[in-house]
């Protein structure tokens, strides 16, 4: 792996940051879209959340348009697979991605389950096949958003008041 | 095992050279955030970084990072 500036490295955060939000909030639309159609028979309102998921494709562009790098780094985030130079970084991102993973599995596994005991012991229109696909990647990609949101904050907790106190001393 | 506690003089010894956490960061190679946590104490550092601020201020590991406050 090539030396990444911590600039680059940052980058690439940020990149999978807008990518993950963006992918869970088109997903949850598709998703709402669903449940009100299939469980509570709401077909306008399910329409329209179905045309409300350009919010999110306005958001993306907006980004894109903002930050032109951002699919770059994205697709540089394969090269680097989590294993940032940098170590908060790395422990953060991989706090996230391990997170992410499991939660996926939960929301799989659930949804497998799930989705098996509604069709035997309920009413089969409840679920269509774009459900539990569509809630594990809602799920994985929202607690990965979530997880790595304050990652890049600039503005932290931590006070410098020694380096004024040092100041005064100086003069 | 018990967890615990590592303490550090980060920050003191950052004052008295009149560093901010990001000319102290661009100084060994990592980013602001991981000073930052470092100092506040919610990120434990590696070997590799605690040698790296040990070898910037020039005194030994164990004068930065300690058990007891």
């Amino acid at each position: 792996m090539s030396k990444w500036t911590i600039e680059d490295q940052e980058n690439v955060v940020r990149a999978s940051l807008v990518g993950a939000l963006f992918v869970a909030w088109i997903t949850a639309h598709f998703l709402l879209e669903e449940l009100t159609l299939r469980w509570f028979g709401f077909v306008r309102i399910s329409d329209a959340i179905g045309v409300l998921s350009i919010i999110p494709l306005i958001y993306y562009f907006r980004q894109l348009r903002k930050n032109p790098k951002v699919l770059s780094y994205g697709w540089r985030l394969r090269e680097l697979c989590g294993e940032f130079q940098d170590e908060y970084l790395r422990s953060r991102f991989q706090q996230a991605t391990t997170l992410a993973f499991q939660l996926m599995m939960f929301a799989a596994i659930v949804g497998y389950v799930g989705g098996g005991i509604v069709n035997k012991f309920g009413d089969p229109a409840w679920l269509s096949y774009k459900m539990v696909p569509l809630l594990v990647i809602v799920c994985g990609n929202l607690s990965f958003y979530l997880s790595l949101r304050d990652v890049l904050d600039d503005q932290d907790d931590t006070p410098e008041p020694l380096i004024e106190q040092s100041s005064k001393d100086n003069s | 095992m018990d967890e615990q506690t590592l303490y550090n003089r980060i920050a003191e010894l950052r004052a008295a050279k009149g560093l901010s956490q990001q000319q102290l960061a661009d100084a060994i190679g990592v980013s602001r955030k991981t000073i930052s946590t470092v100092e506040t104490g919610r990120f434990t550092p590696s070997v590799v970084i605690a040698l790296q601020l040990a070898h910037y201020f020039a005194v030994p590991v164990e004068q930065i990072f300690r058990f007891e406050p």
